[in-house]
């Protein structure tokens, strides 16, 4: 039976209400559902909270999912995004907390790991500042590390498109990073 | 005219900038290449796209947090907890609830509902009650319990249609889901709970084996691929169970070596109301 069938199978078991089944599928995608849902609010708790409610929605909405070439990943990270969109309106800009990720290749010094830190931080609260629709495609492929294909389906648009918003918001939020750090440059020569 | 020649070379410029990002990207992602080869490729060089480059590589050097082992957990328990206080119903279903009530209210349709079958102008009230009291019980136990009682039913409807011609197939389609829910219902629920629930499912699994052999005996040739189906499934359910109560396979039918102690007396409904006998002793009492 390959991954797809088994999945398949899980699915039509899940749907009708099977405890395994729905905990196979919880624990295959929890990791991926929680690390998006955290990069994108950087909070925990709220992360914790969220992800569950994702699992909520999503068994709740199973009975009506059919494939039609939509993978069940891809429906659960809509499903993850609409609620982080909800999550946000709810805290309206609250002061984001930290990411508590690992920096890789960790041989640094602590000066240049509290740089790196500082660093993904910046660059997650600028992210937070684009549109929607680029954060989604930068944390799905960038975090997520997920093909342009994946990216096209999970937000309903086509590769050359998910090409064309990731240079764009690589290109914002470089402009971001420059209007940033250009302003900080001016408070400290002041 | 010359700014229009500038627009288009922009474009082009563009066009071409995101499908060489697209293109690095997907090389260091895929392993084929690392960002400080992208950064020395003289077309990267030219174009304006190393600075982006520069950025994506910084993504890639943090890594969000797995979820811990407990954090997991606590994600479980929160989505336990969601369940349980979710409002279990949609208005479309409250809307239901408060027309079944008044239905209720005027006492002598339920009645005649609950006594209607397939094909009768009231049978659809009469499954729409059933699931109406489905989608307000949640608990496992109490679910896996309805619905032995609702496959039940189907039993006994199709007990007084299919010797007579009228066998649909969508009565022995809910017999068999209905089985087969409880059945799923049954391994959510914790021992020693469920052990009691596998036993009722086998006294169930054993009735229907018995009504639907004799139903077979007398069914017209069109209900009968329906009924042998139906019948397969009641004893796949059935050896399931058995075995996941560890017991025998009883040496001969019709000597139920597998009846709990303390088990009301059951037998199995005839449309002229005798008592059919399963497993030498058990009448069921209506």
């Amino acid at each position: 039976m390959t991954q797809e069938d088994q999945e398949r199978s899980w699915l039509e078991r899940a749907r009708r209400g099977d405890g395994e089944a729905i905990g196979e599928l919880y624990r295959r995608y929890a990791h991926a559902v929680y690390r998006y849902v955290y990069y994108r609010l950087g909070d925990v708790e709220q992360a914790e909270d969220v992800t569950a409610d994702v699992f909520v929605r999503a068994l709740e909405a199973l009975p009506r999912f059919r494939e039609r070439g939509l993978p069940f990943s891809a429906w659960l990270y809509r499903i993850a995004a609409a609620r982080v969109a909800d999550a946000f309106r709810r805290k309206r800009r609250r002061p984001m907390e930290p990411l508590a990720g690992d920096l890789t290749e960790s041989s640094a010094g602590p000066e240049e790991v509290a740089e790196e830190r500082w660093r993904a931080e910046q660059l997650r609260r600028l992210v937070g500042q684009l549109p929607e629709i680029q954060q989604q495609v930068l944390v799905l492929r960038f975090v997520e590390r997920l093909s342009h294909a994946e990216v096209a389906r999970i937000i309903g648009r086509s590769e050359g498109a998910v090409r064309v918003m990731q240079h764009r918001a690589l290109r914002e939020l470089k402009r971001l990073l420059e209007q940033e750090d250009g302003a900080e440059s001016r408070v400290q020569r002041k | 005219m010359g700014r229009k020649v500038g627009s288009n070379e922009n474009k082009a410029r563009s066009v071409s900038e995101h499908e060489l990002l697209a293109a690095c990207v997907d090389e260091v992602q895929s392993g084929h290449a690392s960002w400080d080869e992208c950064f020395a490729r003289p077309e990267v060089q030219r174009s304006g796209i190393a600075p982006l480059l520069e950025i994506a590589a910084q993504f890639e050097r943090f890594s969000p947090p797995e979820p811990s082992p407990a954090c997991l957990v606590r994600i479980r328990e929160r989505l336990a907890e969601k369940k349980r206080h979710r409002p279990a119903l949609r208005w479309a279903w409250v809307v239901a609830s408060l027309l079944a009530l008044l239905l209720a209210l005027g006492g002598g349709t339920a009645w005649a509902a609950g006594q209607s079958l397939p094909g009768q102008p009231l049978y659809p009230l009469k499954r729409w009650s059933e699931e109406l009291r489905l989608r307000w019980t949640t608990e496992a136990q109490a679910r896996s319990t309805l619905l032995m009682r609702f496959a039940d039913r189907r039993l006994e409807e199709t007990l007084h249609l299919c010797p007579q011609g009228d066998c649909p197939a969508s009565l022995l389609a809910d017999l068999e889901a209905q089985t087969e829910a409880a059945a799923t219902e049954i391994e959510r629920v914790p021992e020693p709970d469920r052990r009691v629930l596998l036993e009722r499912f086998l006294e169930l699994t054993a009735r229907q084996q018995a009504v639907l052999d004799r139903v077979l005996e007398s069914a017209p040739e069109a209900a009968r691929a329906g009924l042998q189906r139906a019948l397969e499934k009641s004893r796949r359910g059935h050896e399931r169970a058995r075995q996941a109560l560890g017991k025998e396979r009883p040496a001969s039918p019709g000597h139920g070596k597998e009846e709990p102690p303390g088990q009301e007396e059951r037998g199995t409904p005839t449309p002229q109301g005798q008592k059919t006998q399963l497993h030498g002793r058990k009448t069921w009492k209506h």
